[in-house]
């Protein structure tokens, strides 16, 4: 099952709609669209942070938190250069590293004029935001599901290879292959340029 | 010009992913600011988790936590965006010592090589590090990597020359001997002290790939 490479897949409906609600919020203070936004976003953000080890309590306000950020912040969403669900991400990740590691989060401003810029930006960068994400999900569900149980427990959980191992009970040579394996699909798939 | 030396695959995943210490993610984020090749798999990498966030299974919210959040909205007010600026330095850099190097308390190293503390954790240090032109600095090694982030000028070791943008990796227990260029002076950022530890998460998700 291998996606095509060269057929850009139609940005996914919910994650259009999130869009739309997240520029609502910028645009109108629209409580609805937020409530929605908090709705779907709230308990993923809040399982993102458990899985990282964060104890309930405050992983649960942690997520709200993040939740009223996403309200203050919203001005400075963007859906040229991320969806929804990737800014968001952003947001609990920083908000993350502030509260539990009392560290700020060194970052670049994309509006800085000082940014060395790319004289001819690869073709990647031209494929249009909705459908770059769309295909990074694409490649997520079209993992074998041996290899995305590896990505998932490594990428969110902060699982170590050889808990990971242990839990699956393969030898850790295979943990390695399959994440290896994992991680070359997914590039393929978006294009890598390296 | 764009950055010819660049951080592995696992250091910017593990930049990503929000699994690094503050001294070496300020070390990734600067050479950010000079390379869109890495600002574009950075991007990619943050897209991969914004749909994994979508994907993960709920963990269920208090009963009253919407309600609780509605009701703080009409205190929290909208953060404008920041006007857009350029500054002495590029990046980030510029937020850790007020758009302004000279305004740092620097120190002699060695002759012709001062340096200011930009951030110092438990983990790591960063600091920027000013070599006059053309200084030889004295031949050393680090009992663990240090990073390097040239940020201004360029100077020459045993193992490149590296430019504006360029992201040095001075690995542990090998022995350097920078050199300045001749024609102007050379402004690092320089990250070590500690192991260069990327921990967790995606770090341990690439470090198969790492170069
Ligand atoms: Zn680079
Ligand atoms: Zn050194």
């Amino acid at each position: 099952m291998v996606a095509r490479d060269n057929a850009p897949a139609d940005p996914d409906p919910q994650a259009q709609a999130m869009n739309a609600r997240l520029r609502a919020v910028a645009q109108s203070r629209d409580q609805a669209a937020f409530a929605d936004l908090f709705r779907f976003y709230a308990p993923r953000i809040k399982s993102y942070l458990r899985r990282l080890g964060t104890e309930d309590t405050v992983a649960e306000e942690l997520a709200q938190e993040t939740m009223l950020a996403v309200w203050s912040k919203a001005a400075a969403f963007d859906p040229e250069r991320a969806g929804a669900s990737t800014w968001i991400f952003t947001i609990a990740r920083n908000l993350r590293i502030d509260r539990l590691r009392h560290e700020r989060r060194p970052e670049i401003d994309p509006d800085d004029p000082d940014l060395v810029v790319d004289p001819a930006p690869p073709a990647d960068e031209a494929l249009e935001t909705g459908r770059r994400e769309q295909r990074v999900r694409d490649a997520l569900t079209h993992l074998p599901p041996d290899q995305a149980r590896v990505v998932a427990l490594s990428f969110f959980e902060d699982v170590p290879h050889a808990e990971i191992a242990s839990r699956l009970d393969v030898p850790l040579g295979t943990v390695k292959s399959r994440m290896r394996l994992a991680m070359g699909r997914i590039k393929a798939l978006l294009g890598e340029s390296r | 010009m764009s950055a010819s030396f660049h951080p592995s695959d696992a250091l910017l995943a593990a930049y990503a992913a929000g699994a690094m210490d503050e001294p070496t993610a300020l070390a990734v984020a600067t050479h950010l600011a000079f390379c869109p090749r890495c600002r574009a798999e950075v991007t990619r990498l943050e897209a991969l988790a914004g749909a994994h966030l979508e994907s993960l299974p709920v963990c269920a919210m208090a009963d009253d936590a919407l309600a609780r959040t509605l009701a703080r909205l009409d205190r929290t007010p909208p953060v404008p965006c920041p006007p857009a600026r350029g500054s002495a330095l590029p990046g980030p850099i510029g937020a850790y010592c007020g758009g302004d190097p000279a305004s740092l308390s620097w120190r002699p190293l060695s002759p012709g090589i001062d340096q200011a503390i930009l951030i110092r954790s438990d983990r790591a240090q960063a600091k920027l590090i000013r070599m006059e032109a053309g200084i030889v600095s004295p031949r050393h090694r680090h009992a663990a990597a240090e990073l390097n982030v040239v940020l201004q000028g360029a100077y020459r070791d045993e193992s490149g020359h590296y430019r504006p943008g360029d992201f040095a990796v001075e690995a542990a227990n090998r022995t350097y001997r920078p050199v300045a260029d001749a024609d102007t002076a050379c402004l690092c950022l320089c990250v070590g002290d500690d192991p260069i530890r990327p921990t967790g998460l995606l770090g341990r998700l690439l470090s198969p790939f790492a170069g």
